[in-house]
């Protein structure tokens, strides 16, 4: 059977690839054949590789109230309850995603989002309600418009740790601590694709509040601190080949013994991360510095390089609204650079948790 | 020296011959925007009638008049916007009809435009109207029907549109 009648299924096909990413979920209820098509992996390659996907950012973020002061003053604040926000960059518009249907309330508290292919991944964190440890496992999918449920996460119960994706198969979570606060050796793999959790060899370290990052096509546990060195941040990382499935540390891996928490590799494949108040990118072994922080924000959440510019998402300090900026990198001299800050609804100021980007 | 000059003004026609029998001459310099073309002149069939027999003569006369508009001498970016805006409110299955010939003549542009102009009627469109658009039947069961009418909307979907048009 055609996809559009009379015409062949290639020319069709550049058709389908053509309609906005809000269109896909009614198009797929068209019929069977479009629907198949639609939903197989080789159609969003087919959109990439045609220039029609573009980036998101998704934001595990908490919902804002405003409070009334007396004499009619109004101020914003974050509540304890978080919501999955959507950045698209291009566009400067903000969305909000429909709630996980189990989760109406909100969203599990210090949960970790990543991106693989359509797929926003919200692993674990805490029961809004109850502060119960989920292990849990939702999948929205951007194509479908719907959230679905992934397997568990096994093994013991897993708070702060590291979680990063390959953005096309497989997401890793490393490290960590158990209910009994012991930083964690231990790593699993999530085949989105599979649904499917598998227990990697463990780490040479405990890592407690590590990050998760894939760059240069092999997944990084970039540092984090042992049980009985709570808080104190190491500065080594372990590397994990996938294809051979070993292990290999990397001592001197931050430079410095920093939060690892803003770690990321930019679209242009180089490791960006906030050390000291300034932003700071990895050349072999050595970090070069980049830019200072803007004031506004010493306390960062995420910080990206995208399209020539660094993106960077934070506060002020403790309780304050976030608020992002953006700092073009290219054709300027480095005394010319300044921050930027990005116009934010006042709604998507609130608190951020967890952020990835997507290209879809 | 003579030579030279002559190729500058000298002009070359081709005559292109549809699927119904019709022939139209057209420049060589404006019919090489079809790849398929530009590669039979290049490999010596300019000589005789270059025969279309995938393409029918409605369908033909539309593609040479965008390939006359777009050939890069007589016409300005203006014009040959508003051209392409009018051009993609033909028929439904006119559009078809070009984009299969866009295809097979190799005219990537034309493709593009057509592809485009399809995903615009197909946009904002209730499924039950991009299959009458189309000609296209479900092949949902009544109780699949019922599980796609009961999976959550895509957060940014709009107003749907019931026109066929």
């Amino acid at each position: 059977m055609d996809l559009l009648p009379g015409l062949p299924n290639d020319i069709a096909l550049e058709c389908l690839i053509r309609l906005p990413l809000d269109q896909f979920s009614k198009a797929a209820s068209v019929c069977s054949h479009w629907k198949n098509e639609i939903k197989h992996p080789a159609f969003r390659q087919r959109r990439k590789s045609s220039g029609f996907t573009r980036p998101v950012f998704a934001l595990a973020q908490a919902m804002v109230t405003t409070i009334r002061k007396p004499h009619g003053v109004t101020t914003l604040s974050s509540t304890q309850f978080y919501r999955l926000s959507l950045y698209d960059p291009e566009k400067g518009n903000w969305y909000d995603l429909p709630p996980i249907p189990e989760l109406v309330e909100g969203i599990p508290m210090f949960c970790r989002v990543v991106g693989v292919g359509s797929d926003l991944i919200v692993i674990g964190g805490c029961d809004p309600v109850n502060w119960q440890v989920m292990n849990s496992v939702f999948i929205y999918n951007f194509i479908s418009g719907s959230w679905r449920r992934g397997a568990d996460m096994p093994g013991e119960q897993r708070l702060f740790f590291g979680c990063g994706s390959d953005s096309e198969r497989f997401v890793l979570v490393a490290g960590g601590h158990d209910d009994g606060k012991n930083a964690l050796k231990s790593v699993l793999l999530y085949d989105v694709a599979k649904d499917e959790w598998v227990t990697l060899p463990e780490m040479a370290m405990e890592r407690d509040e590590c990050n998760s990052v894939f760059h240069r096509g092999k997944f990084h546990v970039i540092g984090g601190y042992p049980t009985h060195a709570q808080g104190q941040f190491q500065r080594s990382a372990e590397v994990f080949d996938l294809a051979t499935r070993q292990w290999c540390l990397e001592e001197d891996f931050l430079g410095a013994d920093t939060c690892p928490q803003t770690c990321l590799e930019g679209d242009d494949g180089r490791l960006y991360m906030c050390q000291d108040g300034d932003v700071v990118v990895k050349y072999d072994a050595t970090w070069r510095h980049v830019s200072e922080l803007p004031g506004e924000i010493s306390n960062v959440v995420y910080l990206t390089a995208w399209q020539g510019k660094l993106l960077t998402v934070g506060n002020a300090g403790f309780d304050e609204l976030h608020g992002g900026y953006e700092l073009h990198l290219r054709n300027t001299s480095s005394k010319e650079k300044t921050w930027t800050k990005v116009d934010i609804p006042d709604e998507y100021c609130g608190h951020i948790q967890s952020v990835c980007c997507l290209e879809i | 020296m003579a030579e030279a000059s002559s190729s500058i003004t000298e002009k070359f026609f081709l005559t292109l011959k549809s699927s119904d029998g019709d022939e139209f001459v057209l420049e060589e310099s404006i019919a090489i925007q079809s790849i398929t073309i530009k590669n039979m002149v290049e490999d010596g069939c300019s000589s005789s009638v270059i025969p279309l027999s995938k393409v029918d003569t409605e369908t033909l006369i539309k593609v040479i008049e965008y390939m006359k508009m777009h050939s890069s001498t007589s016409s300005n970016e203006e014009e040959i916007e508003n051209f392409d805006k009018k051009f993609v409110s033909n028929s439904i299955n006119t559009i078809l009809n070009i984009l299969e010939a866009a295809n097979f003549l190799d005219i990537n542009n034309l493709l593009e435009l057509c592809a485009e102009a399809v995903a615009n009627r197909i946009k904002n469109k209730t499924p039950e109207a991009v299959r009458k658009i189309f000609n296209i039947t479900s092949d949902f069961t009544p109780e699949e029907e019922a599980e796609i009418r009961n999976e959550t909307p895509w957060a940014f979907e709009g107003n749907l549109d019931h026109s066929l048009d």
